[in-house]
This record gives C-alpha cells, sequence and structure tokens, in this order.
C-alpha cells in the first residue's frame, strides 16, 4: 500500500510503476487503498465527495461497453514517431511499385572522358571547323582560347 | 515518474483493452470533474448523469487520445462538450463564465470554482467525511500531519518536504503513507471498504 500512495504523488520510481498498477489492478484491497487515499486528498482539497456509488453505476455502464482498444502497435506510439514511420512504409511501398513496374531498364549513362586536355581538343575543333560550323562561331565561354589561335573566348569570328 | 505519467500509463493499458485501468482514472478524477461541470449543469441530481457521460464519452474516443496533452485536460474538455450538449438539448444555454481554457483546468477546478451544487444526501456525505479527515488530521502526531499537508495542501514534491522537514524523501513517503492509512481507517466506515464495494 506503500507504493500505492507514492504511485499516487508521481513518487514511484519508474521501475516499480507497472509491477505496481498490475497489482492495483488485480487485489481488491490496493483498489480500496487507491479508491479511499484519493477520497482524502479530494476532501483536503475542498472537492466534494458526492455520491459513493459514483463509481459502481459508472462500473455498471462500463461493463456494458465494448472494449475501446487501440492496435497494440499503435498504442503509445507519439505522433511524430507515428508519421515518420507512414511515411517511411510509403517511401517503401512507392519504391517497390518502382522495382517492380514492367518495362526496359535503361543503363544509367556513363560519361567516358577520352583523356583529352581542353586545349587539345579545341585545337582539334579548331583544325576541323569546316566540319564543324557550329562551332565556328567560337568555343563555349567556359573554354579558354586556344594557345596559339589569337582567339578570345566567346569572341565571334 | 510525474503524475502525468502516471495517468498515460494507466490510459495505455485502457488502450489495449484494461477497463480497470480506466476505472482509476475515473476513481481519481470523478469528484474533480463533478465539480466542475456542476457549474454548467446546476441541478445537483443531473451533474452525476453527466459526469457519467462525460466518462463514457471519453471511454469510447480512448483510442484517438494520444498523450500530446494531460489526461485531465483531455477529460475536462470532453467534460465541458458533454455538459454543453446537454443542456443544448434540453433547450438550456450554458452559463457564460465557464469557458476556462482547457490548460487551466487544474488549477481552475481546484482554485477558483464556484461552490457546487449537490443534493442534500451528497452535502451529508460530504461534510461527514469533511469532518471524519479533519478529525483524523487532528489526531496524526506532528510529522504525519505536516507531511500530508504538504503534499495534499500545499502540492509539495517528496523532495521539497524532504528539505524542509529535514529528513530523507524515504521518510517523507512513509510519514505521508501512515497519515494516508490512519485517515482511511477512520473513513472506511463511511465509505464502506471494497466487500462492500462493486468493481
Amino acid at each position: 500500500m506503500k507504493d500505492v500512495s507514492a504511485l499516487m504523488d508521481g513518487e514511484l520510481e519508474r521501475r516499480r510503476v507497472r509491477s505496481t498498477i498490475s497489482r492495483l489492478e488485480g487485489q481488491d484491497e490496493l483498489r480500496d487503498a487507491w479508491a479511499t487515499f484519493h477520497v482524502i486528498r479530494d476532501a483536503l482539497q475542498g472537492n466534494a465527495v458526492g455520491s459513493s456509488r459514483f463509481i459502481e453505476k459508472f462500473h455498471e455502464r462500463l461493463e456494458q461497453e465494448p472494449l475501446s482498444v487501440v492496435p497494440r502497435w499503435r498504442a503509445g506510439l507519439p505522433r511524430a514517431r507515428a508519421m515518420a514511420l507512414a511515411g517511411v512504409a510509403v517511401l517503401l511501398v512507392a519504391g517497390m511499385f518502382a522495382w517492380m513496374s514492367p518495362g526496359e531498364r535503361v543503363p544509367p549513362a556513363t560519361f567516358v572522358d577520352a583523356g583529352l586536355s581542353d586545349s587539345v581538343a579545341i585545337e582539334y575543333a579548331m583544325a576541323h571547323r569546316q566540319l564543324v560550323p557550329a562551332f565556328v562561331a567560337g568555343p563555349p565561354a567556359h573554354v579558354p582560347a586556344a594557345p596559339g589561335t589569337g582567339a578570345t573566348a566567346g569572341s565571334a569570328r | 515518474m510525474s503524475d502525468r505519467e502516471i495517468d498515460h500509463q494507466l490510459v495505455l493499458r485502457a488502450q489495449r483493452g484494461d477497463k480497470l485501468a480506466f476505472e482509476l482514472l475515473v476513481n481519481k478524477y470523478e469528484r474533480k470533474l463533478q465539480r466542475l461541470l456542476s457549474r454548467l449543469v446546476r441541478d445537483p441530481a443531473e451533474v452525476e448523469d453527466v459526469t457519467q457521460e462525460a466518462f463514457i464519452k471519453a471511454y469510447r474516443a480512448l483510442p484517438t487520445f494520444r498523450g500530446e496533452s494531460a489526461f485531465y485536460t483531455w477529460l475536462y474538455r470532453i467534460g465541458i462538450n458533454t455538459a454543453k450538449n446537454y443542456l443544448t438539448a434540453q433547450g438550456r444555454k450554458a452559463p457564460a463564465t465557464v469557458d476556462i481554457d482547457p490548460e487551466d483546468a487544474e488549477a481552475a477546478s481546484e482554485n477558483e470554482l464556484a461552490r457546487d451544487s449537490s443534493t442534500p444526501e451528497q452535502e451529508m456525505m460530504s461534510r461527514q467525511v469533511a469532518e471524519t479527515v479533519n478529525a483524523a488530521m487532528d489526531a496524526l502526531p506532528e510529522e504525519l500531519r505536516s507531511a500530508i499537508m504538504l503534499r495534499e495542501i500545499e502540492g509539495m514534491s517528496y523532495d521539497e518536504i524532504a528539505a524542509i522537514m529535514n529528513c530523507p524523501i524515504g521518510t517523507v513517503r512513509s510519514r505521508i503513507f501512515r497519515a494516508r492509512e490512519a485517515i482511511a481507517e477512520q473513513l472506511r466506515p463511511l465509505l464502506g471498504t471494497h466487500k462492500d464495494r462493486r468493481w
């Protein structure tokens, strides 16, 4: 009963709370203590006691009620965690659908490095400019002028 | 574990189908909620019915309770709505003074609420309980009386009481329990024991 007293004050060690609540539910004497200790609290705080049959009447009504149950996995799950879990579940399902959808899978593009430096590439392009008219207007702005060509980057010819 | 956490533990159990856990919460808050609702529903005979209804509605709504607010704050809202709906159904209007912020419900119900109405039977019962508790308090040894007063009336934690009484926390725990036991012993003939009660 000492634990019941500490429990109702919110002063019971965390590790003993569950077992005390279980004992409280299993033993009439402890439930009686819980109820009476709360009557004492209310009397000392000036709350009227009211009908002593309140809980009995409520018990009868509650017996008629269907169980109001939350799925076990969700009980006690904070909203943020529940939403995060739901988000992960949606992503997983979407990923599964994407993976399983029919259609040709195109391998990802690869970039082959020819091993040429920028200046060599520009020299090559200038030498073949008649074959590459689009480039005649000048190399792209980010490409430096090829040494010895006298061309400035981005200048028109 | 705080008082709020204890309530949450009981709610979790009730959400898993444990009706007894919910009855422990009803046991804890029945008088507080009745007192609160008596501000809306003036007729004492109706207050108890509306309070019962509010607890049933709270039980049905348990799956929606996620512990973001204190259980009593949530219960308070349900209680106020139940009482307002009851009055509307009767073609009556709720007094405007009852619109208290739910977050202040704890303080309001303890400190500011007007005198509650009660039937002559309830009034007599209340008076008898109050007299018995007061007499039992007077008969307590000083250290037990101080400990329980600091806890129940001043609302202090065991830590604070231990500091004031200059004793270990374990002694505070023991004194408060012994005080409750001594008062309960005097109250039992009045309230009946578990043998007389149906749970």
